[in-house]
């Protein structure tokens, strides 16, 4: 995998979502988890989503239940709590992992090229995110303890 | 104001000499002469001097005289001390600017650790409301906070290091009340002793559960010191105090594995430990950084870091587990029962049956049975959690980038081939010496003592923390030693294979096939299984342990259970690979038929025997193990079943196990061979046959030719697992004779040396039907004569009738009248075989 945008997850439907359609822009992505004590960063990620996404900011959401099963739904189940019950509107993909033999080629990409706390690699629970600019690099990784909003001003220099 | 006098110009002298006569040091004597409340006001005034002098050594020296043994107060005396002890260093913060704190902090986490135990509390309110927790941890708070960071990081090392649960005073409250019920018994004629006994001993348990509790709050103090002194230390070598609290952590486990009942609780907080972990600051941070981006460190320091929180979680997975049974192969054995229907009743988990006691009989056995039930419950529970945090635990060494896949395959599978390839390979040294012995027995016999051998050696290397207490210092407490780091073996075969059930949970009927096939193949678990259960069955079958230790039904119960997750996992992958046998069918027939692989074959079905026999407790396991020793020989080649079965009848130890072996045997013998597979090679063989471009309805009329040439074939002939030639008849027969032997004529008596003398008189016949027939012979004979019904109708009508029931009638006869008519009352009916004999004329 060479770029960015050559990574191709499938949706919440299964179709593909080529990253190439995001040239240009910059990219939040977050496995996130509905029944996590991070899960409430939604609605953060949403105020962002709504502030940001005109001016070009992209949030994506991998659904991961590798965190102490906390995304055990269906995808039909994580799509309705999403948006029923944080008014998620930003896409959500189909459940993937991101950790091991079997992690979603996106995450084997954004962990290559941005180590987390100590240098490891591996993902360390639910709501991590990585930024990637508007050249498709990942600039920034934050831990699950890292809210949104404080993200923001980020994201603005980005932009 | 003050009775202590200025000692500001006596520096360098001893600072004992300098306290005033009020609070010099004390014999015990004058010691109980002295009030708590003058003790309050000699801390008071005896600080304000301090800090006055700045002489705090003099300081530490009288909490040291005051406050190191709490045996000398009652609770509210202690209460009151740590009260003032709290104030007084409130008070430093407030107005000093934690000087006193920061200077005598080293001195005080050992005082309050002594003060938090209470001996009088008797639970029936919370804990919190135990003496002196709650001024414990307010002190704690504030050391936390303005204490000397390192100092007290050193010191919580420390402390959590040798930190120990213990259970000495549980002993004499249960000697007390044991004296105070013996008392009241004796006012109380045709008092149930045992009834009362039990309850104490019951009671006793749940009391040494609860007063666990202290311990946890002595630990998690200790551990809460630890990591917010770690966070306000600021360094350029951070691995140099992550060896040093993960060597103390790991210390405190393996000091208490053996002791505690609820692991659960110390296991978790040592998993967020890990999980958790923030390095402490650097000296110089960078300018503007956020939480993101301020540990930077050097390239080494962050590598260091990284593997010892690899090796830690590891080291946690073998600890934690050390007496916990996740069941996971079980629990595959259940979706195997219900899958393939193999009885009517899945098993879901370990049997009820043994943990349910009667609750009206009040014999010996009841009394170990319920204290048994109540620790089971317990454990269960315990065990439950351990099995949450062994999820975590797998989870995060995902996160922490151990790659579970590679590891396995380096670790378990590429070096347990390793470990035996002097013996696998064709230029093996120990093949190439074994080769020189021309006698078939002894060179298998010489194998078999270097398997053993290497498989010990092995797991003494790779154990050194369930061995020896220090062995962990070894392997991880060498400061920036990177070949000190070592990853626990045991800890991560725990991980690999709870990640293979992991996997096998969350997927569907399809993908798991595909799972299964990708995941191991018998020869690979072949030598996973010998590695590492020859030595966990030497250990657990050990008996070197003190006569004090037989006495505590705790290490007692434990002792019976070590290491269980290792037998729990290899087992696992066994009936993961003889899953994958049935779905590829390729591994097993070869092996039997291989002059030294089939070496392994024997051992491991012996030690499956071993365990099956002496060393599992829950029927289930031994039910799922014998239905594995089942599907394995039917896996296998003829002639090595049939010599395996037949080895195991004539010389295994165990007769229970000789009789499972005879019900093998028969089943073999009279089960048939699934053909379906048959109908699929040829089904293959056919398309095989057929060649691409060739005219497909020319091909079609040839075998409709043919067919119609040809009369129908035949269904596919059925056979058996063993077939029934007439040697193998004959030694049937002998061996049936022997049985019929031993169970009326042959007495084997041991003597004092050792040495075994067999009695074939007519004496041994009267003492055999006077002290009664062996239950387990007869048992074994019984099942002999099973085998015979099951096979009758392929065996000459005049072996059945002369070899079998003529010969069974005569014994029976004779032994009646050499015997005499009284019988012994426990002895086995005779008349049972003069019945079961009418089942060889239908």
């Amino acid at each position: 995998m060479s770029t960015f945008y050559d990574l191709s997850p499938l949706d919440k439907a299964g179709n593909p979502y080529p990253f190439s359609e995001l040239k240009g822009k910059v990219v939040l992505i977050v496995n996130v988890a509905s029944k996590c004590g991070f899960t409430p960063q939604y609605k953060g990620l949403q105020e962002l989503y709504q502030k940001y996404n005109e001016k070009g900011l992209e949030i994506i959401g991998f659904p991961c239940n590798q965190f102490g099963h906390q995304e055990p739904g269906t995808q039909e189940e994580i799509a309705s709590f999403c948006s029923t019950t944080y008014g998620v509107t930003f896409p959500i993909m189909k459940k993937v992992d991101v950790n091991g033999a079997n992690a979603d080629p996106v995450y084997e990409y954004l962990k290559s090229k941005k180590s987390g706390l100590l240098g490891f690699k591996g993902i360390k629970w639910n709501f991590e995110k990585f930024l990637v600019n508007q050249n498709g690099e990942v600039v920034e990784r934050y831990g699950s303890i890292t809210k949104p909003e404080s993200i923001s001003q980020k994201i603005e220099k980005l932009l | 104001m003050s009775n202590v006098e200025s000692n500001e110009d006596n520096s360098g002298l001893d600072s004992e000499a300098f306290l005033a006569p009020q609070y010099t040091l004390l014999s015990s004597e004058d010691l109980d002469s002295i009030s708590v409340d003058k003790i309050c006001q000699f801390f008071h005034d005896a600080a304000k001097d301090a800090i006055k002098t700045k002489d705090f050594i003099s300081y530490s020296t009288l909490i040291d005289i005051y406050l190191s043994n709490s045996n000398n107060y009652n609770d509210d005396e202690m209460e009151k001390l740590l009260a003032t002890l709290h104030e007084i260093l409130r008070n430093d913060v407030e107005f000093n600017n934690n000087e006193l704190i920061y200077e005598i902090g080293w001195d005080l986490p050992e005082v309050l650790i002594n003060f938090i135990e209470s001996s009088s509390f008797k639970f029936k309110s919370y804990l919190s409301n135990a003496p002196c927790i709650k001024s414990s941890l307010s002190i704690f708070d504030l050391l936390a906070r303005y204490g000397n960071p390192k100092e007290l990081f050193l010191k919580a090392c420390e402390l959590l290091s040798s930190l120990k649960c213990h259970f000495k005073e549980n002993q004499n409250d249960k000697e007390d009340e044991q004296k105070e019920t013996g008392d009241a018994n004796k006012d109380e004629e045709n008092q149930n002793e045992d009834q009362l006994n039990l309850e104490l001993l019951v009671d006793q348990f749940s009391n040494d559960e609860l007063k666990e509790r202290f311990f946890d709050i002595k630990f998690h103090s200790l551990l809460e010191l630890l990591l917010a002194s770690l966070k306000r230390i600021h360094t350029n070598s951070p691995s140099k105090f992550l060896v040093m609290a993960i060597t103390a952590l790991l210390k405190l486990l393996n000091n208490n594995v053996d002791e505690i009942l609820n692991l659960s609780f110390l296991a978790r907080r040592l998993y967020v430990f890990a999980r958790d972990y923030i390095p402490p600051l650097p000296l110089d941070p960078p300018k503007d950084s956020t939480f993101d981006n301020i540990y930077q460190f050097s390239e080494d320091e962050l590598y260091l870091q990284r593997k010892l929180l690899q090796s830690f979680i590891t080291h946690l997975a073998e600890l934690s587990l050390k007496y916990t049974d996740l069941s996971l192969s079980l629990s595959f054995y259940s979706q195997l029962q219900l899958k393939f229907s193999l009885c009517n009743k899945p098993v879901i988990s370990k049997s009820k049956s043994n943990k349910e006691t009667s609750k009206n009989k009040t014999n010996n056995n009841d009394f170990s049975n319920a204290i048994q039930k109540n620790i089971r419950n317990y454990r269960s529970t315990n065990d439950e959690m351990l099995k949450e945090i062994t999820l975590r635990l797998m989870e995060l060494s995902q996160s922490f980038d151990l790659n579970l896949e590679e590891i396995f395959e380096a670790d378990f599978i590429n070096y347990s081939k390793e470990l035996y390839l002097k013996i696998l390979l064709e230029k093996g040294t120990l093949n190439i010496i074994s080769n020189s012995i021309k006698d078939q027995n002894l060179r298998e016999e010489f194998i078999i003592r270097e398997i053993f051998r290497i498989s010990n050696d092995d797991f003494k290397r790779n154990s050194l923390i369930s061995m020896n207490g220090n062995g962990f210092s070894k392997k991880i407490g060498n400061d920036n030693d990177n070949d000190g780091i070592k990853l626990s073996k045991i800890g991560l075969l725990y991980i690999c294979f709870f990640s293979f059930s992991e996997k096998l949970d969350s997927n569907e009927e399809m993908t798991k096939k595909k799972i299964i096939s990708s995941l191991l193949n018998f020869k690979d678990v072949l030598l996973l299984s010998i590695r590492f259960l020859i030595p966990v069955l030497s250990i657990s079958n050990d008996k070197n342990l003190t006569l004090s230790d037989f006495l505590s039904f705790r290490i007692a119960e434990k002792r019976n259970t070590v290491y269980t997750e290792i037998k729990d996992c290899i087992l696992f992958g066994l009936w993961l690979s003889i899953s994958r046998e049935c779905l590829t069918n390729n591994d097993i027939k070869d092996i039997s038929k291989d002059k030294n692989l089939r070496i392994f074959l024997k051992i491991l079905l012996q030690t499956l025997t071993t365990i099956i026999s002496v060393d599992e407790k829950e029927n289930n396991i031994r039910q799922s193990i014998y239905t594995l020793i089942v599907k394995i020989l039917s896996l296998s080649d003829e002639e090595f079943c049939w010599e395996f079965l037949k080895d195991s009848i004539e010389f295994c130890p165990y007769s229970n196990a000789r009789i499972a072996m005879v019900g093998i045997l028969k089943d073999l013998l009279t089960r048939n061979k699934p053909v379906i597979k048959d109908s699929i090679s040829n089904i293959e063989e056919n398309l095989k046959g057929m060649k691409i471009g060739e005219n497909p309805s020319e091909e079609k009329t040839e075998i409709l030719k043919q067919s119609q040439s040809q009369p129908p074939s035949l269904p596919p002939r059925s056979s058996k697992f063993i077939t029934l030639t007439n040697p193998r008849l004959q030694e049937i027969i002998e061996l049936f004779k022997r049985s019929v032997e031993e169970t009326f004529t042959v007495s084997i008596n041991k003597d004092d040396d050792e040495n075994f003398t067999i009695s074939l008189d007519l004496e041994s016949k009267k003492s055999k039907y006077t002290n009664g027939i062996d239950e387990n012979d007869f048992k074994l004979l019984l099942t002999y004569l099973n085998l015979l019904i099951g096979i009758k109708n392929m065996v000459p009508k005049e072996i059945i009738q002369k070899d079998v029931v003529s010969l069974i009638e005569e014994t029976v006869k004779e032994f009646k009248e050499v015997a005499g008519k009284n019988p012994k009352e426990n002895s086995p009916n005779v008349d049972l075989l003069l019945f079961i004999l009418e089942n060889f004329s239908k």
